[in-house]
């Protein structure tokens, strides 16, 4: 009998990178174009399989970091994974990224990260350079062009991470 | 329900105390909100609803599990402090969203969870938000832009030199460029520097600029951040970035430099081509510390990050509602068309000394901020009569009419001031600023230079402006607009009948309103390129018509930047002349010097094409823009249009007889003709006579005519030019 487990993973990233859109396109199927700031938490669940698990994976949609808001750690607590979102088309995205990630490393050292460079429909608009995302990756997070728009790899994003998780936790009982 | 009771479910307030480490007493069970929520959630309180447990509440809301770890601490500390979770969002099982907020403090020794749901006021805060961030989104757009443009500049600028292998061609197609440009040989020698540079570091221009090396400073200053910048540049290589940088009066402010040099054949380096812009506003905007301070870098006022702060600050504290609160939004009224015709720095000073005014007409207890571009507010506290808020709205609006000397020309301008007063202890910042707003609006509507309080009627008129850019359209569609004429008569009695074409608005329930009551909304919503257009067909199909009655006449036709930048302008052009078949040399084109402040060469070669078509250009309002006579040579214009401004001070100022004067010595020199605007007495005419003007056109000889007047005084209007002419001879 496949085994239940509830796993709290976090969106992360600046304002106004797509966040939300790419939840609700991975839970929902579906996307808008207005841009909705999101205030405060949004917890989303949405049930996927990992090593004859099944996740009951809890998306806490976290608020953006602008210079009014910044991330605040006890958001994170408990997270077993974590989504950094940035937004291929604004390079700003990439600097506040950098202190994001300090941010998750201090209080998640050792989760999974996996950092989606957003907007990838906006291949015109697009600045992110290829030495930005080697950066990225030096970090140590995995990188991974999505559209919350068209859908392009939103779902192995996900897939990803949590396949990420299960690696990290090989060995242990939870995954 | 008891009093109480109504109060408790108008909170919204949900508060649980904890029994034991399982289970949580419900306190007070007026908010059904909260029954609706769990029950929804598939959690169930206890049969008579008194308590829930611990596990049922974390289940519901995964949340407040994790809010409960901090909690705790609260719990089990002796002091008594309150922490917030922050909003988070819940869903029903229909959908309906739920934002609460969780506090944790200990009353009388228990420890109390208190569950608050904002959902009613949830999308006022949530609006503010979302106007801060788009603005933040916005700015990135235009840094993004604006280190691209640079960028593409510099290599523009490379390009030139290398292929034409003349500093002196670069020089002359830079000098109108908004960006600072710098162009020195390796040891700092200037060789070319063009207006902007001297305006953003306020360098004298009678001085030898060619002795103004700033890359020296430039290195000194950049080499605090960017300790490799010497290095990378003597090496031959590009470099840019941004740096803190004081101008000739000491000030300091954020420049972004970009560096390239030109390398000779055998790979030596013969020149550092630099550009800058200045960045301060955005910096200023951006910059996370300087947030802490929140000053507006112009007027030196707190600025609009700033103000959220401290009105979200005095919402929040404890206030008597003995005293009110009044928010004042002012609002500078043209303040867009005196920036674009005095220049950026103009618009600095303007902005700067009327802050300063403004400043001093409140007391020292009240907050005055500059929300950016012409706005600012005055918060003012302990309020006893509003009856004084209408005096102090009137001394705000006496010391900005008070007349200011810019660029050495003295001006007048005007505010328009919305007043929104409230006397709760608690108020909500967001509904008190759109009050304010709301009233400036509607004091812009009654004539602008006026302050008004704010009424409950005008929360349902929709703000003035959107409903004139729904009227502007409507007009359109209904043909509501139409042309009146304005004859110039020529002094030199050679020419047929010249008249300019002035539109104005058959307004359905306001009568005939003149531009000053539209154009400028049909400029920023973009309407200008339609109305334009009508405005043009029109003229060309009159003219037309005048030519079929045998009374020719040449027209002139005023064309905003806009539309003379818009792609399809062209094109348009030679439709409206091929359709009504009007010939083009009887067509005059009316531009603004605004026209050539971007994108010169570009404006300057359409010019060209235009002419080519046999059309011909006049430049209007010369002498309020960045007028320069050097600059005057290089533009295709076949007419000057002395602004009106310099005509009217004929009699008493000897200063504007002599600009006058000169302009139209320069002008017959270079070939182009000249008209004066606003010839409103016999004297002002002498004078222009006496300096062989080609046309006066004024209210001395006609006001603009509806077209069957124009037909009427056809006649009148040649004689009056033979008239001239034998006055003349």
């Amino acid at each position: 009998m496949t085994k239940v487990i509830a796993k709290k993973i976090c969106m992360v990233g600046p304002f106004a990178v797509g966040k939300t859109s790419l939840v609700r396109r991975f839970v929902e199927s579906i996307f808008s174009d207005n841009y909705m700031t999101t205030i405060g938490v949004k917890i989303s669940k949405k049930i996927v399989e990992a090593n004859d698990y099944q996740v009951n994976l809890m998306i806490w949609d976290i608020e953006g970091v602008d210079v009014f808001t910044s991330l605040k750690p006890s958001n994170l607590r408990g997270a077993a994974g974590v989504l950094l979102v940035l937004d291929g088309t604004r390079p700003k995205s990439i600097d506040v990224a950098d202190d994001i990630y300090k941010t998750l490393r201090e209080y998640l050292p050792d989760v999974p990260v996996v950092c989606l460079l957003n907007k990838s429909d906006l291949d015109i608009d697009w600045k992110l350079e290829s030495t930005d995302i080697q950066k990225l990756e030096a970090s140590g997070m995995t990188t991974i062009k999505t559209s919350a728009k068209t859908g392009e790899n939103v779902e192995q994003a996900f897939q990803i991470l949590v396949d990420e998780m299960a690696q990290n936790s090989e060995g242990s009982v939870l995954l | 329900m008891s009093l109480l009771d109504g109060v408790i479910q108008e909170l919204g307030v949900v508060a649980l105390a904890k029994e034991d480490n399982s289970h949580f007493r419900v306190l007070n069970n007026q908010c059904s909100w909260f029954d609706d929520l769990l029950r929804s959630l598939g959690c169930i309180l206890s049969e008579d609803s008194s308590s829930i447990s611990c596990d049922a509440l974390c289940n519901a809301f995964p949340f407040i599990e994790n809010f409960l770890i901090d909690a705790k601490d609260i719990w089990n500390s002796s002091n008594q402090q309150t922490i917030r979770s922050g909003i988070w969002t819940e869903l029903d099982q229909k959908n309906n969203e739920y934002q609460l907020e969780a506090r944790a403090c200990c009353i009388q020794g228990e420890a109390v969870l208190l569950i608050e749901n904002h959902t009613p006021t949830f999308f006022k805060y949530q609006g503010v938000y979302q106007k801060a961030r788009d603005i933040a989104l916005l700015n990135e757009k235009l840094i993004s832009e604006l280190n691209l443009r640079q960028r593409q500049l510099q290599s523009e600028i490379e390009r030139h030199i290398l292929q034409s292998n003349s500093i002196q061609q670069v020089s002359d197609s830079i000098q109108g460029h908004t960006s600072a440009v710098l162009i020195c040989q390796p040891n700092g020698d200037v060789e070319v520097i063009n207006k902007a540079l001297v305006d953003i570091y306020q360098l004298d221009p009678q001085a030898d600029l060619k002795r103004t090396s700033l890359l020296d400073q430039w290195i000194a200053e950049a080499e605090k951040v960017y300790p490799e910048l010497k290095r990378v540049i003597e090496k031959g290589s590009y470099w840019e970035g941004e740096f803190e940088s004081k101008n000739a009066s000491g000030i300091t402010r954020w420049v972004r430099l970009t560096i390239g040099p030109i390398k000779e054949y055998d790979g030596s380096i013969s020149h550092y081509v630099c550009v800058a812009n200045d960045i301060s506003e955005f910096r200023n905007m951006n910059d996370s510390n300087s947030s802490e301070h929140g000053y507006d870098f112009t007027t030196h006022l707190p600025n609009r990050r700033h103000f959220w702060r401290h009105i979200n600050n005095l919402a929040e504290s404890v206030r008597s509602d003995e005293y009110g609160m009044a928010l004042m939004y002012i609002d500078l009224d043209y303040f867009k068309r005196v920036n674009d015709d005095l220049g950026h720095q103009a618009g600095d000073f303007l902005l700067s000394t009327i802050a300063t005014r403004i400043s001093r007409c409140v007391k020292y207890h009240d907050f005055v901020a500059h929300l950016g571009g012409d706005e600012f507010v005055v918060v003012m506290q302990y309020v006893e009569d509003i009856a004084l808020l209408q005096l102090v709205a009137e001394r705000i609006l006496a010391a900005v009419r008070e007349s200011l000397f810019v660029n050495e020309q003295s001006i007048s301008m005007s505010a328009s001031i919305g007043i929104a007063t409230t006397f709760d202890a608690r108020f909500e910042p967001g509904d008190l600023v759109r009050q304010a707003d709301l009233a400036m609006y509607a004091a812009k509507e009654l004539g602008k230079g006026q302050a008004r309080f704010y009424e409950i009627h005008m929360e349902h008129n929709i703000p003035h402006k959107l409903q004139r850019e729904r009227e502007l359209i409507d007009a359109l569609e209904k043909q509501e607009f139409v042309l009146h004429f304005q004859p110039q008569i020529s002094i030199s009695g050679k020419e047929s009948v010249r008249a300019e074409a002035l539109i104005r608005w058959q307004h359905p329930a306001h009568g005939l309103l003149a531009p000053g009551d539209f154009i400028a909304i049909a400029e920023e919503s973009g309407l200008i390129i339609p109305i334009g257009t009508w405005v043009l067909k029109q003229a060309c199909r009159v003219g037309a018509d005048l030519i079929g009655r045998h009374q020719q006449t040449s027209i002139t036709v005023n064309i905003s930047a806009k539309q003379l930048k818009h792609p399809g302008f062209y094109d348009t052009l030679v439709q409206c002349l091929s359709e009504s078949q009007f010939p083009a040399s009887l067509l005059e084109l009316e531009i603004t010097e605004s026209c050539f402040l971007e994108d010169m060469e570009i404006v300057i070669s359409l010019l060209n094409r235009i002419r080519q078509l046999g059309v011909t250009i006049a430049l209007d309002d010369f002498g309020t823009g960045f007028s320069s006579l050097n600059y005057l040579r290089k533009l295709p214009v076949d007419y000057l249009k002395i602004d009106r401004s310099f005509i009217q001070e004929l009699k008493v100022d000897h200063e504007s007889q002599a600009i006058t004067a000169s302009v139209i010595k320069l002008a017959q020199k270079l070939n182009i003709r000249v008209v004066a605007e606003g010839v409103e007495t016999l004297e002002q005419f002498d004078f222009l006579r006496r300096w062989h003007v080609d046309f006066v056109q004024g209210f001395l000889f006609y006001k603009p005519l509806p077209l069957n007047v124009l037909q009427e005084s056809y006649c009148t209007i040649r004689t009056l030019n033979d008239e001239n002419k034998l006055a003349d001879s």
